[in-house]
């Protein structure tokens, strides 16, 4: 089974559609990010249309596109031919309501056989849509707190003794619950906390994310308070 | 009324906001994104594309919280990562918004709008305001000098020596007074010292030898002087102290320890860090720039000669080392008007610039447009003093000195000709002041 980067993807449609010129005519640039790990460029969505394009393989008669995020989860199915679809990964130009979305395009047989998986990462950012919450309030109670799905962060860049890391692990640790450890095959990006309709429940949480050779975990505690107003009754 | 006030602000606004846009150059792809719940700190990241993979750009940022009409105050020391001499691609700026004045209220919208500028060939510091605020800082770009929008603009003053200065910053004495003006120095190649043919050489001190700099610097158009330095720490220490004259003449009889400190002021080159208290300090805190400092000498000598390899950077040399009409319109020295009737001991209240220190820009710049490099006061650089530099190339050099001995480069204005010239050296203790001594500012980019 052969995984692909769907990013790999989007390169290739904005290499063809740069290209349809002329004969002997210079192509527009384009730039082309052949870096591995280092940016989270690759995993961000600056627009609510991202163009998702594909090659059939030989044999392949259809195709199923799941795109599944923290807030909602879709699937379309492609019959050979269809070769590209527009994603509307959210509905105004800009969003305040943020999400990690993992793509996946199941490509068929006849006989539905699985010939090719390709897989991709998105994530939907409020600040690539040109505005940002920046909370520098240093006793801000709202800074520790989460009440539903979250997006955080990763970036080996952000520690100059990680320089060269090439993976990430995310430990989330329920104070006195579950935990969970997070291994990741990159050193950017963004990772979807699924908080609401899951089984972490409510209480305090200690994070911690470690890159290889980085000196130190970064570290940081949020609460999920319980929702509602308790009313204590004597 | 209230309402055409607000527009006329907004309006002078727009107009010193606006910045000449790298030709070629384009930003894209701009996220924002605080590395909540790790740090407060804010990666803005974004795509440049300069057209060309060689080519750079300057980032100008203006950051907003919400829309346009509320723009934010952001201290250049708040930011670091790639704003100045970008190649293109993904590039990230880091911005710590705990060292800004918004630390009360979360910002519910933080903006930005990035735009890729050419190199700036002036930079203009307004000393009366607080770092961040609005027109605290102005960028000049070599086309809007010369579209005349700042004055008089002179080309190639110096026979041999391709260049643009700006000669009208000494006909508004803003800049030598409550604006700090600074010109953009370009990295480059240069014979330190001086020929062994040249009139009033000291040998010892003096080896012709190869100097490369590697980066780019800013360095004041003028010698620092008395309001600017008042501006940061509310003192007059200098000797020419005829209120009538005092605010754009240079300050002196100030020591390098007050300039930089005495504890970790002291340190460099294993630190750029100066003592808080100490006159770059305070303009570093004031400013929100971190890259202001004393030139070293190499950076010194290379602004000074401004592509001549001769003893003034006019392109000639001395006949005389004492009285020489060569050095007469290029800086105050002993021989016109330096001299202080009727005796060296001490100025009288109320000298006037024509005897001791001029007026910092009286006479002809050099092909940068540096005013008063020889003559008027010695300035202070950050080496060590080391009698001989050697006759090997180097590159970047910070001195050979060992001694808490520091040197002083360009001549007085108590001073024979053959002491201003441009390979001329001296040293200093550093905790002893001097009528004749004071400095020049340089800032390095981040």
């Amino acid at each position: 089974m052969r995984e692909t980067k769907m990013a790999a993807v989007l390169v290739a449609l904005a290499t063809t559609l740069a290209g349809s010129q002329a004969l002997g005519a210079l192509s527009a640039s384009v730039l082309v990010d052949a870096t591995t790990c280092r940016y989270r460029h690759w995993s961000t969505a600056y627009t609510n249309t991202v163009p998702l394009r594909w090659d059939w393989i030989q044999d392949a008669t259809h195709a199923k596109l799941d795109i599944v995020g923290m807030n909602g989860t879709f699937t379309t199915n492609f019959a050979a031919g269809v070769s590209n679809c527009l994603w509307h990964a959210f509905d105004t130009a800009a969003t305040s309501e943020e999400d990690v979305y993992d793509l996946t395009l199941t490509v068929y047989s006849d006989g539905e056989t699985v010939l090719e998986t390709l897989t991709a990462r998105l994530a939907v950012v409020a600040g690539a849509g040109g505005g940002a919450a920046v909370n520098a309030v240093a006793e801000s109670a709202a800074w520790s707190k989460v009440r539903k799905n979250v997006v955080i962060p990763y970036d080996a860049a952000w520690d100059p003794a990680a320089t060269n890391a090439l993976s990430a692990t995310l430990a989330i640790e329920k104070v006195g619950g579950l935990s969970q450890t997070n291994a990741f095959t990159d050193a950017a990006g963004y990772y979807g906390w699924k908080l609401v309709h899951a089984n972490w429940g409510y209480g305090t949480f200690n994070l911690s994310l470690t890159f290889p050779e980085a000196l130190e975990p970064l570290t940081a505690t949020l609460t999920r308070p319980i929702e509602g107003t308790m009313v204590r009754v004597q | 009324m209230k309402t055409m006030n607000r527009f006329f602000e907004m309006l002078i606004l727009c107009l010193t906001l606006g910045a000449v846009v790298a030709e070629g150059s384009s930003v894209t792809d701009v996220a924002i994104r605080q590395r909540w719940p790790w740090s407060r700190l804010v990666d803005i990241e974004y795509v440049l594309d300069n057209g060309d993979p060689d080519a750079t750009a300057n980032i100008l940022l203006r950051a907003y919280d919400g829309t346009t009409a509320h723009p934010l105050n952001i201290p250049a020391d708040s930011l670091s990562g790639d704003l100045y001499q970008v190649k293109q691609g993904f590039r990230r700026i880091v911005w710590d918004p705990t060292k800004t004045a918004y630390t009360n209220e979360p910002l519910v919208s933080f903006r930005v709008d990035l735009t890729p500028t050419p190199q700036p060939l002036y930079m203009i510091v307004d000393l009366t305001k607080e770092a961040g605020s609005s027109n605290q800082v102005e960028y000049v770009y070599e086309e809007t000098l010369a579209s005349g929008a700042y004055g008089a603009v002179q080309t190639n003053p110096v026979p041999g020596v391709n260049s643009v200065i700006w000669t009208g910053v000494t006909n508004n004495p803003v800049y030598a007074t409550d604006k700090l003006v600074l010109r953009r120095v370009q990295a480059g190649t240069f014979p330190m010292g001086s020929p062994v043919s040249e009139l009033g050489r000291t040998a010892t001190s003096e080896d012709l030898h190869t100097v490369t700099l590697t980066k780019d610097y800013y360095i004041g158009v003028f010698e620092v002087t008395q309001q600017q330095l008042n501006h940061i720490t509310n003192h007059w220490p200098s000797s020419f102290k005829n209120t009538d004259y005092r605010a754009a003449r240079p300050v002196e009889n100030i020591k390098f320890t007050d300039i930089r400190g005495s504890s970790i002021g002291t340190n460099w080159p294993s630190s750029h860090a100066v003592d808080p208290d100490s006159y770059i300090g305070k303009l570093r805190t004031r400013t929100g720039f971190s890259g202001f400092d004393l030139p070293t000498e190499a950076q010194w000598e290379y602004a000074c000669r401004a592509g001549t390899d001769t003893a003034l950077y006019t392109g000639e040399n001395l006949t005389n080392t004492a009285s020489d009409a060569r050095l007469d319109a290029v800086g105050r020295y002993q021989y016109n008007g330096g001299k202080i009737p009727p005796s060296w001991t001490t100025p009288d209240q109320y000298c006037v610039p024509t005897n001791g220190t001029a007026l910092v820009g009286s006479y002809l710049p050099n092909a940068w447009g540096l005013y008063d490099m020889l003559g008027n006061v010695q300035e202070s650089c950050l080496d060590r003093f080391a009698t001989s530099l050697g006759t090997g190339a180097v590159t970047d050099p910070e001195g050979l000195g060992t001694s808490t001995s520091r040197t002083a480069r360009g001549g007085t204005w108590g001073s024979g000709a053959g002491s201003s010239r441009s390979a001329s050296r001296a040293g200093q203790d550093p905790a002893v002041s001097s009528w004749i001594r004071g400095f020049r500012l340089i800032w390095m980019q981040p």
